[in-house]
């Protein structure tokens, strides 16, 4: 984006939202930061759990926003962004797209894959001085399916700015395709521990180009014969489940 | 219900929790094609009880219904927790003469499209439903529904149930007639249309967990191949079951 909009994304950032990444144990930042802002603060944890059986899911993009920001909508071009974090699971540019908007407040990279049956749990704070109804605060996530094209799960535009303290909600995961890369299923192109093919890559040709859910993947045992997928890379709708708490 | 009931409902609402006995009507229909349901259990629950969670490893006695279709351990499990539960509402039908009398071999499956209903009293503190219920003919397939929060206002409530594997079994896909907790193979096929003579799908369950059920692969092969399943009769695509609540 335009060099204003960068400052004022820089300017909103540091005067009002911090995001901070926790392992499997999160704790101690959450008692550190409660000490040392009177308990003052808006604090959220977002848990993603990976409900595929073999799909590692690549480190999370996290998005906090107001109602305007859009991470994306089904039938329209993903952007180059999610496009590279469909296709090879990095977060990076992704994040640095959103960070150029006034309605996004904070972003947060997660920082390592999410194995299949295993939960992430990251935390995220609003500073006191928010309104009542924190800015209208939401969030969006997205992670790929690093055993496929560019198959990627989470959820977008979950609206946060009603929750009370203690109250949590879980969301159902869909699986998305960004529609950025044909589904050859082939060794050359899937990035995952399945074949460590190729990942990004900027061509769009023989692919819809535009986000819609994901059909499945084939597999060779079904039948497609330049698949370097077996049956248990298969999966089906959905393929994370987030779990928002307001801590306080 | 009435006056005095609701004005503790709001009363307590601010606290988010509902702790007062409720009456529940309960419809639970078979969204798939091919696939059975087992005798169902349906059991509310406190707030630390569950019969699963996904992303955590099923109990004994899930994976004893989820593997071999048997719900009365899972039922005792949660009795035991002080849950109110009803279990094979099937066969309760049956025997109060609303259906068809059950034929042999047959201990209350829901079929592919029918319907079933049930009454559950729940006790003050049992504010969570779940449902559990193994698909056949799969190795350890089921349908679930984790922990609902049963609403505290009068209403009718439906919602979509999702396929499940236990991770307790590998999905080999080889109807053995056997259902015993660790041991191989799918116990039965109850619409008939299985093969036989299958070399397996695969030998191993590498996620553990309770996780999202990348659905059978079958094949077209009726007297071998690698599957005993048939892949035009015996896949789905969630949700594969609705449950609607009526709180009265």
């Amino acid at each position: 984006m335009n060099f204003k909009t960068s400052l004022l994304s820089t300017a909103v950032l540091a005067g009002s939202v911090l995001l901070t990444a926790c392992g499997g144990d999160s704790d101690n930042d959450s008692n550190n930061d409660a000490a040392s802002n009177n308990g003052l603060d808006y604090i959220f944890t977002v848990e993603v759990t990976n409900l595929t059986y073999a799909q590692p899911l690549s480190p999370p993009a996290l998005v906090l926003h107001d109602g305007s920001y859009v991470l994306f909508n089904e039938g329209t071009i993903a952007s180059i962004g999610l496009e590279e974090l469909a296709e090879s699971g990095s977060n990076t540019s992704l994040l640095q797209e959103a960070q150029a908007y006034d309605s996004v407040f904070d972003t947060l990279a997660g920082e390592s894959i999410i194995l299949p049956g295993a939960s992430q749990e990251f935390t995220l704070r609003l500073e006191a001085d928010h309104d009542e109804e924190l800015n209208g605060a939401h969030i969006s996530l997205v992670t790929m399916l690093v055993n496929t094209n560019d198959a990627f799960t989470g959820e977008k535009n979950i609206d946060i700015s009603q929750f009370e303290v203690n109250q949590f909600k879980i969301y159902s995961g869909p699986v998305w395709d960004s529609g950025t890369e044909e589904n050859s299923e082939s060794s050359e192109t899937i990035p995952g521990p399945a074949a460590n093919g190729e990942g990004f890559n900027a061509s769009r040709e023989n692919d819809v180009n535009k986000v819609v859910f994901h059909g499945g993947v084939v597999s060779m045992d079904d039948g497609l014969s330049t698949s370097v997928l077996t049956q248990a890379h298969r999966f089906d709708q959905p393929g994370s489940r987030i779990r928002i708490t307001r801590t306080q | 219900m009435k006056l005095k009931t609701l004005a503790l409902a709001s009363a307590i609402a601010t606290t988010s929790f509902s702790s007062f006995a409720q009456e529940l009507e309960i419809t639970v229909s078979n969204l798939t094609h091919g696939i059975f349901f087992t005798p169902l259990l349906v059991a509310a629950h406190d707030e630390n009880t569950f019969a699963f969670h996904a992303g955590i490893e099923a109990s004994m006695e899930l994976a004893t219904q989820a593997e071999g279709g048997n719900p009365a351990p899972l039922k005792t499990l949660l009795d035991n927790a002080n849950a109110n539960t009803s279990a094979n509402p099937v066969a309760a039908e049956a025997a109060a003469g609303t259906i068809d009398e059950l034929p042999e071999g047959n201990p209350g499956f829901l079929a592919p499209g029918a319907s079933t209903s049930l009454e559950l009293s729940t006790d003050a503190e049992n504010n969570r439903l779940s449902l559990t219920a193994m698909l056949l003919p799969t190795n350890d397939g089921f349908v679930g529904l984790d922990s609902w929060n049963i609403p505290t206002v009068p209403g009718t409530y439906s919602i979509n149930l999702n396929a499940y594997d236990a991770g307790t079994e590998a999905n080999d896909e080889i109807v053995t007639g056997g259902g015993a907790l660790g041991i191989a193979g799918i116990p039965g096929c109850p619409g008939g249309l299985c093969g036989t003579g299958a070399s397996g799908v695969t030998t191993i369950e590498s996620n553990t967990k309770v996780h999202i059920h990348r659905n059978t692969l079958g094949d077209s092969d009726n007297t071998g191949g690698i599957s005993d399943l048939a892949n035009n009769a015996h896949r789905w695509l969630n949700p594969v079951a609705r449950i609607t609540i009526t709180v009265k």
